[in-house]
């Protein structure tokens, strides 16, 4: 029976040709649509993520009681002041080692790198600013900041009392490499390092206040005593974070774990309206298609009233009626729907050849997403599917003897 | 089971309306034994298409029975029906009724198409054997609109046979066609009934195409009025019969079960 009503349903749709092909380009217009736009607001916000935690630690450990105070690079809103208050006496991981191994051997951890943490002053001369110290293993730490691709000046070691400064810092106190400078700490103690490069983290603030040393010299500043202040960590898949994080906590109960969703609210809150945004686009050309589909189909079912009534007089089932026109919509949403992920794959590589050839004004490129992609078809698909229920019910209704009697 | 004939009705009664009730047909009780070929006859509005849909299971009576080789078609679904007719039956409608999306050929196959998928060789090969006999070999290939009105109904006749139907319903199948086409399909029709010795009820206006029949049966106003056995009384007196005004089947209307007649 199904074979019968494919076959009918072909002749249907081949016979009435331009009706056809226009609710075909209909579709391929609305899903192509669909498929280049899902594409789209996926790459932007691929790509806003990544400005935002691709050179941020996505997760980070912390003693219990430690305020968090990392800044991340792109954060435009830096509250310095909750930088200057001093790591508190027991805001410290002791036995850092341990942990650390521990999370180099997790799945789905880029990197952990230990970072001892804390305000300070840097003078040289007669010039004196306040800084973050970050106290770092320049081979794990530069696996999230980029450290070595972002020096500007200099060479990118911090080994012994080598430090790297932010090049607005780097300005403001007229420092060169191979220039000595003075770091006090609140708790007293101070050290003398040299400069042995520049960074630019690609934020102002940052730049005009982070300075990287060793761990050890840091330690030494903050009196930690072989204690670090927390452990970084990028994830492989930054929307795991969470996931991961909830992980972490229950093999580290005594630390709190942040991720960077925590730290930045306000982007993810208005990356879920966008995606709600183009959600509801969707949605709505997804009902201006079934719409379309259905009203071709209703008026297709009046159309052939007398084929109908023949083929019910001679036998044909309701069951089998009804089936021609679900085909019907099944093969005009088959049809558009493929067409217009053909036609999206093309726009989405119009985009990426634009994109390329903008040079760097468009600042991202989108790339196919073939999860969204079968989705849109599939669902494309059942939607026309649906759209065809209808029409399939009316040609169900339809008596042989109105047809025939009627001529 | 066909002791009682091919085709049987029992007091089928057809009402139309229900607000305003019209009756169509009253208590028709008939026989067809298998192999017969029956035309009905009668006035414009009497009630034959209306029986012979009843008969054909396009339609359902308001009351009484259609027993088709001893299967009552009240018993039968909606769906059973339709795949009766499938199975059993070969219509003949007075307009052609084929299906223009398809050529001649497959309309030919299109009640196989219904019943079982694609076509075997030797099916279409029956196909194309149904053509030629009705003469229509060279227009296998060709759309339906392209052929004329006395080879589109005999593409109809090549579909009827399609199945081996035990039973042709034809209404007025030369009701559209000019008075010459009109009577090479009936010539087409009458070859194929000796051929195959097939049961055939023919409605027709016309009384000399009435009377080639084994038997004719006049409809009036809904009631059976005149039987006649042309072969075996001769045309000469069938015609005076079917001539005169008075009915020869007052006893098989008046009715059996009073309470069906209100
Ligand atoms: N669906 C219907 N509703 C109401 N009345 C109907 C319906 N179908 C048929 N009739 C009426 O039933 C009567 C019999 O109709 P039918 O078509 O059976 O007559 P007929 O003998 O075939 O006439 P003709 O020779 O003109 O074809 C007519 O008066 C017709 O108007
Ligand atoms: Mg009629």
């Amino acid at each position: 029976m199904f074979r019968f009503a494919l076959r009918i349903a072909w002749r249907f749709l081949k016979s009435s040709r331009s009706q056809t092909l226009l609710i075909v380009l209909g579709i391929t217009a609305g899903v192509s649509i669909q498929i280049f736009l899902s594409s789209l607001i996926s790459g932007l916000q691929a790509n806003l993520i990544q400005q935002t935690v691709g050179d941020a630690p996505h997760i980070i450990i912390a003693p219990e009681d430690r305020t968090p105070t990392s800044v991340t690079p792109s954060s435009k809103t830096v509250v310095v002041s909750a930088l200057a208050s001093p790591v508190k006496e027991e805001a410290k991981i002791l036995a850092w080692q341990q942990i650390h191994g521990l999370l180099l051997n997790q799945p789905n951890l880029r990197v952990a790198s230990p970072l001892v943490e804390g305000s300070g002053s840097v003078r040289k001369g007669e010039l004196t600013r306040s800084v973050v110290l970050k106290g770092i293993l320049l081979e794990y730490a530069d696996q999230i900041y980029e450290l070595r691709e972002r020096t500007t000046q200099g060479i990118p070691q911090i080994g012994g009392n080598g430090v790297l400064v932010g090049v607005e810092l780097a300005q403001d106190l007229r420092l060169r490499t191979g220039d000595l400078l003075l770091i006090t700490t609140p708790g007293g103690k101070d050290g003398t390092f040299i400069v042995n490069g520049t960074f630019d983290l690609g934020n102002k603030t940052i730049n005009a206040s982070w300075v990287f040393l060793d761990l050890i010299p840091a330690q030494n500043l903050f009196g930690l005593e072989g204690a670090i202040s927390a452990i970084e960590i990028q994830i492989d898949q930054v929307f795991q974070s969470e996931y991961i994080a909830q992980n972490l906590k229950r093999i580290l109960p005594q630390y709190t774990i942040e991720t960077w969703q925590t730290r930045n609210r306000q982007l993810l809150s208005a990356l879920r309206s966008q995606s709600l945004s183009s959600f509801m686009i969707q949605f709505f050309v997804l009902v201006a298609i079934t719409l379309g589909i259905a009203s071709v189909l209703v008026v297709s079912v009046t159309q052939k009233i007398r084929e109908i009534g023949i083929l019910k007089a001679i036998g044909t089932t309701n069951t089998g009626i009804s089936l021609v026109f679900l085909i019907q919509g099944m093969i005009l949403g088959l049809f558009g729907s493929s067409l217009g992920a053909l036609f999206g794959f093309f726009l989405i590589r119009l985009f990426q050849e634009a994109a390329r050839a903008s040079g760097g004004a468009i600042p991202f490129s989108i790339t196919l997403n073939t999860r969204a992609l079968v989705t849109i078809v599939v669902v494309s698909t059942l939607a026309s599917l649906l759209a065809a229920i209808s029409p399939a019910r009316q040609a169900k209704k339809l008596t042989p003897i109105e047809v025939i009697r009627n001529g | 089971m066909d002791d009682n004939g091919l085709v049987v009705t029992q007091n089928v009664n057809k009402i139309y309306g229900t607000a305003v009730r019209y009756q169509v047909l009253f208590n028709i009780t008939l026989t067809v034994p298998r192999g017969q070929f029956l035309a009905l006859i009668g006035p414009s509005g009497s009630g034959k298409t209306t029986l012979l849909n009843i008969i054909g299971a396009l339609d359902r009576p308001t009351s009484g029975a259609v027993f088709i080789q001893g299967q009552n078609l009240n018993d039968l679904s909606e769906e059973d029906l339709a795949r009766f007719r499938n199975k059993f039956l070969g219509f003949i409608f007075q307009f052609h009724y084929l299906l223009p999306e398809f050529n001649a050929l497959e309309n030919v196959l299109i009640p196989y198409w219904i019943a079982s998928g694609r076509p075997k060789g030797e099916i279409v090969d029956r196909a194309m054997y149904l053509l030629e006999r009705v003469g229509l070999k060279e227009a296998a290939k060709k759309r339906i609109n392209l052929l004329s009105g006395g080879q589109q109904q005999r593409v109809a006749i090549a579909r009827a046979l399609m199945n081996f139907p035990q039973l042709i319903l034809a209404d007025e199948p030369t009701g559209a066609l000019d008075t010459k086409t009109g009577e090479q399909v009936l010539e087409l029709l009458a070859e194929i009934r000796h051929e195959s010795n097939m049961t055939m009820i023919m409605v027709t206006h016309n009384r000399d195409v009435a009377l080639q029949a084994d038997r004719v049966i006049e409809l009036i106003d809904g009631k059976l009025c005149k039987e006649v056995y042309p072969r075996v009384i001769g045309i000469k007196e069938a015609t005076e019969i079917l001539e005169s005004h008075a009915c020869n089947l007052e006893d098989i209307n008046t009715p059996r079960t009073p309470l069906q007649e209100e």
